[in-house]
């Protein structure tokens, strides 16, 4: 037996070339460019068909009348819960963190890949099959499930519950569990990357804000996704095995008492919305710090307050995990939790509250150029706020006695999770796209695009609002009945259906513009909007190994932007220590 | 201005302050497979980077059995109508947990073997460890076993549904550090030391003494509250 | 250009929503008709007046940054933050939402903590696929037995009540309609036999989830002086040419009949005509006031050829948790009574089930 002593102590070092065949290169690729590339495309397909499913059931109660309908009951629900469950996890779970932080973190904080890019490969390939897993459901016999996004039993846990709930919520079951593997690998990738493989001078405190909201995004998903996936195990034991976790005695189907043990429906919800809260955070927490550094870069200021951004960050994070009941108060559960519930959501407010303060604070004073990555990003701002404020509403224990499961609610997530993560998300991709593929976006194309979607979304989402002080329930296929078919209520949703169109009609002129500025857009240089941090230190597009097999050396905070005497209006966190003449403001 | 600073001889080093296990010695780059040397893309991860990996991983295992728990413990808790049936816990259940327990033991003295340079040590106390752990795996199978010829199945109660839930739960899990328990045995002639301490030994013990505190922990949770 | 637009747009943005939500505030929900929902709506408005003005300061905030440091070549100022500004946001914010929400737990006390007051008429509600089933205990007080086994549809025993064996389950009155009394305390027993529901009813400002394998009670007292006030609005409504005001000092004196004081100059009663497309709507606006409450009630009456009947009484009860393709089917309705009217019903209600079974 021989012991072969590694020479290098400190590093496994794996040496591997660039691959030049196509399906290494591209499809089965372990560089986190690709991989970060391929979950973008993933939620390009899905918002698509997302955004399709939409205006699907748009156009039904726009057009609604009880003889013609456009969608029969089953289908109409069948189209909701499918819609939101691939926007929810094919699109806001995956661009904002595979996508963009597969491709800018490791760049962002120096090194060269993830940490362990196999299994980074491995979680987008399970993502996809996920995905696929998720489509398929429209394809089985009884078509796709009609339980929701939120999947409660026992409406769910019993195939005979309704039309649709056989194979359907099976692989929706399925496919949320293979995405809860996927997002487990991602996370651990995730923040081994960020403790570890950060360059020399890359202190936590020198991250540019993305980086620690991917961070903070991967441990929310670490802890919550394990949840949901003990969550679906057991909707699928009660589904198939004839367990009673969740399906209490003596309930009846079909006229008949079926053979169940007593278990809890309520164990599904909490098991469910622990993860569910943390889950509406990870899709926004990377907006949060895509936006925060573009609002940086285009006003050229430091962001105001990055400590009480990190720890804002970081509370929301925390918090995060303490609030799942806010979600249940009418749902039978004990009336002194939802007390607490109550008290710990609305402090949640404060720090998000921070947040906007803060991103106010960094326009103030500022140099302001109105790109359509800065258009974006501002109008991610104003949605935070109008999202934000409705959350006071439901937040409030009694105030959501009226508002639970109203139209109110479909306005609030929407706007502030929904629409404000799209918005990062498209202002992600105006700001990197020059970086990801050498070439520029059209700036016209992108304005117009902004313009129909900002107000088309407000078009939507706040006549929305007064549907529900009305008290339009939401997951209703018909109206006919003497309160919904008060006038007032086909009008808005009429006025609703059209202002749809518009916002996701508009999303076509951005595809268009993504595929064509691929290829024909004018092309890049190494750093064209003069920002501070790593990734615009390197080649449009970067290298296989992304800086050309040097290491960088930080030196610089991530925000230095306007300093007093410099040089320069931006100091580049890799520049030499003397670039910054002896700080004229000091440090908060 | 790209590349301001560089340094010609890659040095990483942790950026705050002592880094996690591992990072002990001070680094040593340059030997010869550097990136200048390899050409290609030379992948550094510091090997603190697998430590914290596993340590990361837990995580949601950990999540994942406090999740089926605390289902456990409430479904337990709400027992009106009487439909909660304790479970015959059989006293097999003790003889398993000896197993697994004494198979980390063995495991941890291989492990101290290693760092003594005692390799036949090594050998011999690994391969002690894993048998024991595939003892326990055998083990809990003849608990189902014997609980099936008692007439207690999977879905006849909520009670016998979770026992049998996180037993095998928790035996899948097993197995996976199973592979990597005879990964490591079958590896053990040729592997790389580091300071006397081998990273797939270090990641496979690691898993498995997080193994037996799962299972203690599933183990109280029977106990307690029948 | 883009800085211009933005100001426009923010700016719509404000007065689009805060004119019709703070500016109409009272009249965006539909009618309140119990005690406690007092209170909620009062939460309500008071939430929209604070978070109207956050929601205003800060897109206005956000749209003057816009407009201010748009990029006219100037040189941004360096700073990085300001304590002062921090510790100000987050006590501020942390004082007011959590204060806020504070002001809104006496009412949650009363609805889910405290024991429902003695003498409180219980009725059960049972939700199931998707129909709404309500059961009175009828004249002896007592709910009989119930049993999943002994459901049978064919046979209308939709709750599973044991009208055989039990001599408390003979008088109960199990109907498709809620009926309760106004000014007394009420609770209701919620209850599912299936997936779950929950029971809704707007004016009542109740929602409660129906979960299979619970039952949970909500108490509520329905508003004695606002229902009457609604009664006499349809008395009024009915007797007054929808063209003509000289009725309204008709309506007064109905009103000053039962004992309720209209301060004549505060009080306004107006009549509205607005035809529309699907209905002949006419509002009938009373507006009340009075030293220590003062409430608004909206009245709507329903043409018929040539004849007014007046819908005053019931209220939709629509379900509010996804149950399946038929959710939006079921809703259950709600018809308010006097308690004399109330007790003449129940009686008679319970006396013929007690013959039948
Ligand atoms: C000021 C901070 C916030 C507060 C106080 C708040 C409060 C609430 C409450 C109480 C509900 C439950 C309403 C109900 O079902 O009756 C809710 C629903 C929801 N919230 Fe928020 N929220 C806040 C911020 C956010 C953020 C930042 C996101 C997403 C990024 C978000 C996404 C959602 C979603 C998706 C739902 C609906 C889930 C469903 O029932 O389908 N919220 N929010
Ligand atoms: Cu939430
Ligand atoms: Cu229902």
């Amino acid at each position: 037996m021989s012991v072969a002593h590694e020479v290098d102590e400190e590093h496994e070092v794996h040496v591997h070339q660039e691959p030049t065949q196509f399906i290494w290169k591209y499809v089965f690729s372990t560089d986190h460019k690709v991989i970060g590339k391929q979950y973008y495309m993933l939620a390009v397909v899905a918002v698509v068909i997302g955004l399709t499913l939409s205006l699907m059931f748009r156009w039904h109660l726009a057009t609604y009348d009880p003889q013609h309908m456009f969608l029969s009951p089953d289908t109409y629900l069948q189209v909701l819960t499918m819609h939101g469950t691939i926007l929810v996890f094919m699109v806001l779970t995956t661009a904002p963190l595979g996508g963009f932080g597969n491709y800018f973190l490791p760049i962002q904080i120096g090194a060269v890949d993830m940490a362990f890019p196999r299994l980074n490969m491995l979680s987008f390939w399970l993502t996809l099959l996920s995905f696929i897993t998720l489509l398929a459901a429209f394809f089985v016999p009884g078509g796709a499930p009609v339980s929701g996004w939120t999947g409660y039993p026992p409406l769910s846990a019993i195939n005979s519950t309704t039309e649709g709930m056989g194979w359907g919520q099976t692989l929706w079951v399925g496919s949320i569990a293979i995405f809860c593997l996927a997002s487990l690998v991602g996370a651990i990738n995730f923040i081994v990357t960020t403790l570890d493989l950060r360059a020399r001078g890359m202190t936590l405190l020198r991250m540019p804000l993305p980086c620690w909201a991917w961070f903070v995004t991967a441990v929310l998903a670490l802890l919550s996704f394990a949840v949901l996936f003990a969550g679906g195990l057991l909707l699928i034991l009660d589904r198939h095995l004839g367990t009673s976790f969740y399906i209490p005695a003596g309930v009846i189907f079909g006229a008949k008492e079926l053979n169940h043990k007593g278990g809890s429906p309520l164990l599904y919800q909490h098991l469910f919305w622990f993860f569910g809260h943390p889950e509406v955070y990870i899709a926004i927490l990377p907006g949060m710090g895509i936006v925060s550094h573009i609002l940086a870069t285009f006003s050229r200021k430091p962001i105001f307050g990055y400590k009480a951004m990190v720890y804002a960050i970081i509370a929301i994070g925390g918090i995060g995990f303490f609030v799942w009941g806010h979600h249940m108060f009418q749902s039978g559960m004990s009336p002194y939790v939802a007390v607490a519930f109550s008290l710990l959501t609305m402090t949640i407010g404060v720090p998000s509250a921070i947040k906007t303060f803060n991103w106010l604070g960094t326009l103030w004073m500022g140099n302001i150029t109105c790109n359509s990555a800065m258009l974006f990003a501002l109008g991610f701002v104003s949605l935070f706020v109008s999202g934000g404020i409705s959350g006071i509403f439901l937040g409030q224990n009694a105030v959501d006695i009226y508002f639970h499961d109203t139209y109110f609610v479909v306005a609030h997530f929407h706007l502030i999770m929904g629409v404000a993560a799209m918005f990062s998300i498209a202002a992600g991709t105006y700001f990197w796209f020059p970086k990801m593929y050498g070439r520029f976006m059209n700036e016209s194309l992108g304005k117009v695009h902004f313009w129909l979607t900002f107000v088309g979304v407000y078009s939507v989402f706040i006549p929305m609002h007064l549907m529900g002080l009305w008290g339009h329930p939401r997951r209703y296929s018909g109206m006919e009945n003497a309160f919904l078919s008060n006038p007032f209520i086909p009008a808005m949703h009429n006025m609703v259906t059209a202002a749809a169109f518009v916002a996701v009609l508009a999303q076509l002129i951005f595809i268009c513009n993504f595929f064509y500025s691929m290829f024909k857009g004018p092309v890049a240089p190494e750093n064209p909007w003069n920002c501070t941090s790593l990734e615009w230190i390197t080649t449009s597009p970067p290298k296989f190994d992304n800086f050309g097999g040097v290491e960088p050396v930080v030196n610089h905070d991530p925000y230095e932007y306007s300093v007093p005497g410099a040089s320069k209006d931006y100091i580049m966190q890799t520049d030499p220590p003397e670039a910054a003449p002896a700080h004229a403001v000091g440090h908060d | 201005m790209p590349l301001a600073t560089t340094e010609p001889r890659p040095q990483l080093k942790p950026a705050l302050g002592a880094g996690g296990p591992g990072s002990g010695a001070p680094g040593r780059g340059g030997d010869g497979r550097g990136p200048e040397d390899a050409g290609g893309h030379g992948r550094r991860v510091p090997r603190r980077a697998y430590y914290t990996g596993i340590l990361v991983g837990l995580a949601p295992i950990l999540m994942l059995f406090a999740a089926l728990a605390s289902s456990y413990i409430v479904r337990q808790g709400i027992t009106h109508e009487k439909d909660w049936i304790d479970l015959p816990l059989p006293g097999l259940i003790w003889v398993n947990t000896l197993l697994l327990v004494s198979s980390s033991v063995a495991l941890e003295l291989a492990r101290r073997s290693l760092k003594r340079q005692a390799l036949p040590g090594f050998t011999a106390w690994w391969k002690i460890g894993t048998l024991l752990g595939l003892g326990f795996v055998a083990g809990q199978i003849g608990i189902w076993w014997q609980l099936r010829e008692q007439g207690v199945y999977f879905s006849d109660n909520p009670s016998h549904s979770f026992f049998y839930l996180l037993t095998i739960a928790h035996a899948l899990h097993v197995l996976g550090g199973m592979v990597a328990l005879l990964y490591v045995w079958r590896g053990s002639a040729n592997m790389k030391l580091v300071d006397g301490r081998c990273l797939r030994v270090d990641l496979s013990s690691v898993y498995w003494h997080f193994m037996d505190f799962i299972w203690l922990f599933l183990l109280g949770l029977f106990l307690i509250g029948r | 250009m883009q800085p211009l637009l933005m100001v426009v747009a923010l700016f719509a943005l404000v007065l689009g929503t805060v004119v019709p939500f703070i500016v109409r505030a009272h009249n965006m929900m539909p009618n309140l008709i119990s005690v406690h929902g007092k209170v909620i709506d009062d939460q309500i408005v008071l939430t929209m007046y604070i978070t109207g003005v956050i929601f205003s300061l800060a897109q206005i905030a956000l749209a003057w940054m816009i407009w201010k440091y748009q990029s006219k070549g100037q040189k941004a100022t360096y700073v990085h933050g300001n304590a002062l500004v921090e510790w100000a946001s987050i006590f501020g914010s942390g004082v007011l939402f959590v204060g806020l929400n504070l002001m809104g737990q006496g009412v949650w006390a009363d609805m889910h903590l405290k024991d429902e007051p003695k003498g409180s008429t219980e009725i059960e509600v049972n939700g199931q696929q998707y129909k709404w089933y309500y059961r009175y205990p009828g004249n002896d007080g007592k709910f009989g037995e119930r049993s999943p086994s002994l459901v049978d549809d064919t046979s209308q025993n939709y709750l599973g009540v044991d009208f055989e064996n039990d001599k408390y389950a003979k008088d109960d009155v199990v109907e498709g309609t809620l009926r309760v009394p106004y000014g007394r305390d009420i609770v209701v027993l919620i209850r599912s036999r299936d997936v779950i529901h929950s029971f809704f009813v707007r004016e009542l400002r109740v929602k409660q989830d129906a979960v299979p394998g619970l039952e949970i009670k909500i108490p509520f007292k329905i508003d004695h002086d606002g229902m009457l006030m609604f009664k006499l609005a349809g008395v009024a409504a009915s007797t007054l040419d929808a063209k003509d005001d000289s009725g309204v000092n008709a309506v007064k004196a109905q009103f000053e009949e039962h004992g309720i004081a209209v301060d004549t100059s505060k009080a306004k009663i107006k009549v509205i005509e607005t035809p529309k497309k699907r209905w002949e709507l006419s509002t009938v606006e009373v507006s009340h006031y009075d030293a220590k409450k003062e409430w608004t009630v909206r009245y709507s009456i329903e043409e018929e050829i040539g004849e007014l009947k007046v819908y005053k009484t019931t209220y939709e009860s629509p379900c509010a948790e996804l149950c399946g393709n038929g959710h939006y089917t079921m809703r259950g309705e709600m018809e308010v009574l006097s308690p004399e009217e109330y007790d003449a019903w129940a009686k008679k209600a319970s006396e013929d089930a007690k013959s039948y079974h």
